[in-house]
């Protein structure tokens, strides 16, 4: 299938003839892509009624992902023709006249891929992709950890009740390095002090165990940067003495590639 | 038809006249020149969508270098009601930010038993907080006065997908109840009032009236029902 491009306006006010570029919508190829200008909708924010706009961003964003799921599904059969075609957005250009407008679709003489859609995005709304850069947060870090590390003398996500601890209740260990009988489990103190409560609450009732005794016991854990945080922390590395508290940097430098 | 005053007319960049600003700020597009079946159009289709309390766009007329034009007035962030836009439906959540459903479903009603505008029904909806339906007709120029001339399901579009995943959304019972509510209000009464409605158009009321009078029969309106039903029954 051709590979095509298709800019869509926003039609601020009929009595000044006014489109404004608002996104790009690029099919064909490993397509589609749809790009939506953050820096127009923000004009469009000041420009419209708040709930104009409020519907006009529920909507776009419904569309973006809807050819977001198009893309990834790849669940049509090569024999039909894609939704997003040039056939289809002739008609949507020529039938739609609303306040979502769409021009023409522009031939491309070229695979769609993810570098030509960055280009096109480039050249027609002067913008640049930016590609959503989260910071690894503790949670994301430790199961990171704890998937790399080697399944036969590491046992991950291990019940309490499959070691030979007393406990019926379900509670779960993150790690378990079967060779040295060391236990792992994390407390992610970035989360509420409701959930951190229960979660030290299971630390406690493990600590107690007859059997940890023979068994070393880490808590995973990184301190936080909230001052009511760090004193709730240091409180309960206080109250558990039976296990051994270790920060993941703490961790990585011990155990990591072990 | 109200008779609009203007504020200013914008011209489109090809140099067309395309808006029309009224004194109290109102915008209109100019549709297109005023004639015999714009009025027949806008006359009838006005009084049958006032009895069925369909919301409409306002119209009017105004006059531009001795010639007189038909317009609708222009609201800001208006969407076709497209199987383009359906993933504004495609799940529970996002079908209940629509405003009473069913009145879409009004509208595809009026095309089925009202066939005699050469036209069918604009169905559109306002992007609001929640999405709201309007509508109009816009007059067919190519048909000269009334003319009975039945649709079938796929010509209106219903048997899309996208449009049966809307109605089944909805209830069958709501649905139901829309079609029998429908069928209530077309009662003698109304058919008398369009028939005076038609009167006024004293050179032609009575092939309009013989066109109109098929609408009306039993035997049509049966079959309408029936269609509705066996399609409701499937959504």
């Amino acid at each position: 299938m051709e590979s095509f491009y298709s800019i869509i306006y926003y039609k601020t006010n009929p009595l000044s003839d006014e489109l404004l570029a608002i996104g790009l919508l690029a099919g064909g190829g490993e397509g589609p892509w749809f790009y939506l200008s953050k820096k127009r909708m923000r004009i469009l924010k000041e420009v419209l009624s708040k709930s104009a706009f409020f519907a006009l961003n529920r909507s776009l964003k419904g569309f973006q992902d809807k050819v977001s799921h198009y893309r990834q599904d790849q669940s049509d059969l090569l024999l039909f023709d894609p939704y997003f075609s040039i056939e289809e957005m002739t008609r949507i250009h020529k039938y739609l006249n609303g306040a979502l407008v769409y021009s023409e679709p522009v031939v491309v003489n070229e695979w769609m891929n993810f570098t030509l859609y960055e280009q096109l995005v480039n050249s027609v709304l002067g913008e640049s992709i930016q590609q959503p850069t989260t910071a690894k947060t503790f949670l994301s870090q430790w199961r990171e950890q704890v998937r790399a590390f080697d399944k036969e003398t590491w046992k991950r996500n291990v019940i309490a009740s499959e070691l030979s601890f007393e406990t019926i209740a379900p509670f779960k260990i993150d790690l378990w390095q079967t060779v040295e009988n060391k236990l792992f489990k994390a407390i992610d103190f970035s989360k509420s002090e409701k959930i951190n409560l229960q979660q030290i609450h299971e630390v406690v009732l493990l600590s107690q165990e007859s059997a940890i005794k023979e068994i070393d016991f880490h808590v995973i854990y990184e301190m936080p940067k909230n001052v009511e945080k760090k004193k709730f922390v240091k409180k309960w590395q206080q109250e558990i003495k039976d296990c051994k508290w270790l920060t993941i940097q703490q961790f990585l430098k011990s155990y990591q590639k072990k | 038809m109200e008779t609009l005053h203007p504020l200013t007319i914008s011209k489109s960049l090809t140099g067309q006249p395309t808006h029309l600003l009224t004194s109290d700020y109102r915008s209109f597009l100019l549709h297109c020149p005023l004639n015999q079946q714009v009025i027949l159009t806008y006359r009838i289709s006005q009084f049958i969508f006032n009895h069925f309390k369909i919301a409409t766009r306002k119209n009017g007329v105004f006059s531009f270098q001795g010639k007189k034009y038909y317009c609708v007035e222009d609201i800001e962030g208006l969407y076709p009601f497209d199987d383009w836009y359906a993933y504004m439906w495609s799940s529970k959540k996002s079908f209940s930010q629509f405003l009473q459903p069913k009145n879409i479903f009004k509208l595809f009603l009026v095309d089925l038993f009202f066939p005699i505008f050469g036209a069918h029904t604009e169905k559109t909806f306002v992007g609001d907080k929640k999405y709201w339906f309007i509508s109009t007709i816009y007059p067919n120029s190519d048909q000269r006065g009334l003319v009975f001339n039945p649709p079938n399901l796929s010509q209106l579009g219903l048997d899309i997908p996208s449009f049966r995943s809307f109605f089944g959304n909805l209830q069958k019972q709501e649905i139901t109840d829309a079609l029998m509510e429908f069928k209530a209000l077309f009662h003698e009464k109304f058919i008398v009032d369009v028939k005076y409605q038609i009167s006024l158009f004293s050179e032609d009321r009575n092939s309009y009236w013989n066109e109109f009078k098929k609408c009306a029969s039993v035997d049509y309106q049966n079959y309408v029902t029936n269609l509705m039903e066996n399609y409701i029954a499937q959504l």
